[in-house]
């Protein structure tokens, strides 16, 4: 995919009417609590997946909920995607992007049949009606109890002479085995999203790093892990003496040894390696990036991502708190400042408050005067 | 509050408007936590990686009174500098829109060219503002917006000239040593590679009011006398330059009363 160059979120979590323009390949926003930068993210996720329902279900267990026991039943959740919408049955949102040659419009809408959108109630007792994107007069299907549908309608490559629209319905007990049947609908753009904490479920990533040794970027893959600790050079997935598989680093020092022995920043090192890797041609998402990761090693890590997302025309959207983080991509990309921009969200009583400062900006702001951009206001 | 922010090149220069604005009651704050949050971003956060540890790193200073007038005077570090001072005004004061005056003070340097040179490189190194058609001017805005060029608007000069018609009237017989002094130097008192500065157009100026600050403060610098010594009084501040010059920031930062 050729990098977005703008991206439209209105209604969606707490942004509305939020356009972020001139976008570049890497791109990191910043902003106080509670302004939106992981909204953000999220919008992208549903941009690059709005027909899969995993990516909703992604989104509400970022959030830790989803499908865990003591979460807000999964409607309620699905409800809270929206901003609240006064004398308004429906909630909508609309996410939309567009590339040098490409846009994506993406409406999405939600409400409740009984007129009580606030209510949380247990599947089986009461009809509920929910859909996702479609125009006025989109039908909508009665809940049947104890199942949940959707339905679906969605531009895709809005291209003025030929929207094509699909409409289809999801069976929401069953959308973790979500797939479209016959229907020749191929809409997702690869993305990863990778959350704060260093992931523990390491197994995951054994996809990612077999994407990794079959796709030969294991040098990439090496050179980031290098930057965390310089005596790693080499990693594999063994099967351990149970028969599982595990990814193992060839360590100079240690030898074989599990990825997991490792520590944080190793972890998320090959967290961020895999995601690049797995989102090639699409879009890696990456919330509060500095996590776990010692402010020395930061610049090289974003060093050969930079180089990396190049060479797979991978996109990135991170957030960050760190004034360290953002020195470190001023570092990183000195010698091409058009490859990066920073994004600062705020809020004020007018809403969310954007303000964009290119590469060259940021570099000048920080390396010649020292100023402190994450208070620019 | 009213915010102004002025730039200037250097920290004489600062010291200096930093004493006209004492003398209306202006205070300086020294605590970032005294200092509006405005200003926050227009202080550098930590040592610049590349920075020379030797230079004195930007610090402005700032001005406040009474909680209605807010000046942040920026010591630039010269001409081709001030420009990085765009990037300041552009990323975290809208432009300028979030301030009542903006202004540059600056020598008029034969060799940076004219005083209409000079003014047009200012000029376009803030393209998101607008000036007045000449030196000295102010245009009355959002922000209010003005270039004032040392010592007149028009000729040849430094922050100096100012200085020695103020020693004049403050310490004349200490002008008057100090003068000769200075005049009594020449191409043998020293080795020409030492006298270069001291040769250049401003170099005799600027060392006789060198030496009346090391009369003044031994062992310190100029700025140092400038903010201990009366060389910025009531009566000086009425002479014509220097009134000039307090004419055009009271205009430009709406400062009502002299």
């Amino acid at each position: 995919m050729p990098v977005l160059e703008k991206f439209r979120v209105n209604g969606f979590r707490g942004l509305d009417n939020v356009a972020v323009e001139n976008l570049s390949r890497f791109n990191l926003i910043i902003g106080p609590n509670n302004s939106g930068k992981t909204s953000l993210l999220e919008a992208l996720q549903l941009y690059a997946a709005p027909l899969d329902f995993r990516a909703f279900l992604a989104i509400m267990s970022q959030r830790g909920a989803g499908l865990h026991p003591n979460a807000f039943f999964i409607t309620e959740q699905l409800r809270w995607f929206f901003q609240a919408q006064k004398n308004n049955e429906t909630f909508k949102a609309e996410i939309a992007g567009q590339t040098a040659d490409h846009a994506r419009e993406i409406r999405l809408s939600y409400w409740a049949s009984n007129n009580d959108k606030s209510v949380i109630r247990p599947p089986g007792n009461v009809a509920q009606q929910m859909i996702f994107g479609g125009p006025p007069g989109t039908r909508v299907e009665a809940l049947d109890s104890g199942v949940l549908l959707g339905q679906v309608e969605i531009d895709l490559d809005q291209q003025a002479k030929n929207p094509f629209k699909k409409n289809v319905k999801i069976n929401f007990p069953a959308a973790g085995a979500l797939v479209f049947p016959g229907d020749g609908l191929d809409c997702t753009i690869p993305y990863e999203f990778i959350e704060p904490s260093p992931q523990k479920h390491l197994e995951a990533g054994i996809e990612k790093i077999s994407t990794i040794i079959r796709t030969g970027v294991k040098n990439r893959y090496i050179s980031l892990m290098q930057a965390i600790d310089p005596n790693i050079d080499d990693v594999q997935i063994l099967l351990t003496n149970d028969g599982s598989p595990h990814v193992v680093l060839n360590h100079r020092v240690l030898g074989l040894t599990p990825l997991s022995i490792h520590g944080d920043g190793l972890r998320r090192a090959s967290i961020l390696a895999g995601a690049v890797a797995q989102a090639a041609g699409g879009l890696v998402l990456i919330d509060e990036l500095e996590n776990a990761i010692h402010f020395r090693g930061l610049a090289e890590i974003i060093r050969v991502l930079i180089s990396w997302l190049q060479e797979n025309n991978t996109q990135v959207f991170a957030t960050t708190h760190s004034l360290e983080c953002i020195d470190a991509l001023a570092t990183a990309a000195q010698a091409n400042p058009e490859l990066f921009s920073l994004f600062y969200f705020s809020k004020n009583d007018n809403g969310t408050q954007l303000k964009r400062l290119s590469g060259n900006d940021v570099i000048k702001v920080r390396q010649e005067l020292g100023s402190d951009v994450r208070m620019f206001t | 509050m009213k915010y102004s922010y002025l730039v200037v090149e250097g920290q004489h220069d600062l010291e200096v408007l930093t004493a006209l604005f004492r003398l209306a009651g202006f205070k300086r704050l020294k605590a970032i936590s005294e200092i509006p949050t405005l200003w926050h971003p227009q202080f550098p956060k930590n040592i610049i990686n590349n920075a020379d540890l030797l230079q004195r790193p930007r610090v402005p200073t700032v001005m406040q009174k009474d909680n209605e007038i807010s000046v942040l005077i920026s010591p630039a570090g010269g001409l081709a500098k001030i420009a990085l001072e765009n990037q300041l005004l552009a990323l975290s004061l809208e432009n300028g829109r979030k301030l009542t005056g903006f202004g540059v003070i600056i020598d008029t340097d034969p060799d940076k060219g004219t005083a209409a040179e000079i003014y047009a490189k200012i000029v376009e190194m803030f393209p998101g503002l607008s000036f007045a058609g000449k030196p000295g001017e102010i245009r009355a805005g959002s922000p209010n917006t003005g270039i004032f060029l040392l010592p007149d608007n028009c000729t040849t000069g430094s922050l100096e000239t100012l200085l020695l018609d103020a020693a004049e009237v403050e310490f004349p017989k200490l002008k008057k040593a100090a003068t000769s002094f200075v005049d009594s130097l020449d191409s043998t008192s020293a080795a020409p590679t030492d006298l270069k500065e001291f040769n250049k157009p401003f170099g005799r100026k600027k060392a006789l009011v060198g030496t009346m600050g090391s009369i003044f403060k031994p062992g310190k610098s100029i700025q140092v006398s400038i903010h201990d010594n009366p060389w910025l009084t009531e009566k000086t501040r009425s002479l014509p330059g220097l009134a000039a010059l307090w004419h055009f920031l009271r205009q430009l930062t709406g400062i009502e009363h002299p």
